[in-house]
């Protein structure tokens, strides 16, 4: 009985992510709240840069946490919810796309990788203006679905390799290797930018 | 630039997995790990000024619908809680008064003074205010009706 009229923890910015899935898996819609304030930004930002339209990624973005509330009581794991939440966020990517057939299909292939190492590129000129930002965008889209994927699940959202390959159903060598070419398609694209010496 | 057996860690110094002050003091006299070190910065940086851009306050507006109960599922929660109060305060009020009460939770008085629900128990011949209905099931006590096996 005590237990039952006891209050709940506060929840704080310092509350890990396992005790929020814990919270949410007994039902307190806070903690599943504070999951949703917590991840949010970063869901919306991958789906954003998966589907490249803005009110698609928004609408995917609400899907990925409604599904991610239906499916939360099956997450074992619960200190994963982050890669977790990613890979629901890839399968909605996935279905949306499905959905818009009318546009052209990714190409799979190697998006041209430089053959030699590139130049460093010069720290005074990479702050983020609005059109490094588009250059940024573009040489993403430039990348596969899947390549894409994986690298700004590193890149811009701190995931592990192992967690990578836990979103994306790859072995850890896949993921390795898709993230290195990736990262040198991205950094050829970006480089004339930068300002690094030719 | 020649291999280095180093710069394969940078990324993961970079990302805060692996201890960096090491490994940034190597990078500080080996050219090719120095290169790679800086790409990785660079994208690092990128990204985090990219991300410090987004705004998705209304998100949970779309959201909150699918996972949170509407007014009826608060109706609900709300008239199962009243009930549960006003049983937490009729059983407190009952031994507040003294009532024995017995392991069962059932008050003893009555049991012991009634006896099983037998139809001899509640006959009409001893006076009782139970009755046996016309149709033959159970007993009407006042206004209660007792089903009997």
């Amino acid at each position: 009985m005590l237990r039952l009229l006891r209050r709940p923890e506060p929840i704080t910015p310092q509350t890990p992510d396992e005790a929020l899935v814990a919270r949410a898996q007994r039902g307190e819609s806070e903690a599943f709240r504070a999951l949703f304030e917590r991840h949010v930004l970063a869901v919306r930002r991958f789906l954003r840069d998966l589907i490249r339209q803005p009110d698609s990624a928004d609408d995917a973005t609400q899907e990925t946490f409604a599904r991610a509330h239906v499916q939360l009581p099956r997450l074992g794991e619960r200190d994963r919810f982050k890669p977790w939440v990613f890979g629901i966020a890839r399968n909605v990517a996935f279905e949306v796309k499905r959905v818009r057939q009318h546009q052209p299909l990714e190409s799979d292939e190697d998006e041209g990788l430089p053959a030699a190492v590139l130049p460093a590129p010069d720290p005074e000129r990479t702050l983020l203006d609005r059109e490094l930002e588009g250059q940024l965008s573009a040489a993403l889209a430039d990348l596969s679905e899947p390549r894409r994927a994986a690298l700004l699940l590193r890149l811009d959202h701190g995931l592990s390799y192992d967690e990578i390959a836990a979103a994306m159903g790859w072995t850890l060598p896949m993921v390795k290797n898709e993230i290195h070419r990736a990262r040198l398609a991205l950094r050829a694209a970006l480089l004339p930018h930068l300002g690094g010496p030719t | 630039m020649s291999r280095c057996g180093k710069t394969h860690l940078l990324d993961a110094a970079v990302q805060g997995e692996l201890p960096d002050e090491a490994l940034r003091e190597h990078a500080a006299h080996c050219p090719r790990c120095r290169h790679e070190l800086q790409w990785l910065e660079t994208e690092r940086r990128l990204f985090r000024e990219r991300a410090a851009r987004d705004e998705v306050q209304h998100l949970w507006k779309g959201v909150v619908p699918r996972v949170e109960p509407g007014p009826r599922g608060r109706l609900n929660r709300a008239l199962v809680g009243v009930a549960a109060t006003l049983l937490l305060l009729l059983g407190g009020g009952r031994l507040l008064l003294g009532a024995p009460v017995s392991s069962a939770g059932l008050d003893a008085s009555i049991v012991a003074e009634a006896g099983p629900v037998t139809e001899g128990a509640f006959s009409p011949e001893r006076g009782e205010l139970c009755s046996r209905p016309v149709e033959g099931v159970g007993f009407h006590c006042g206004y209660l009706t007792l089903a009997s096996r």
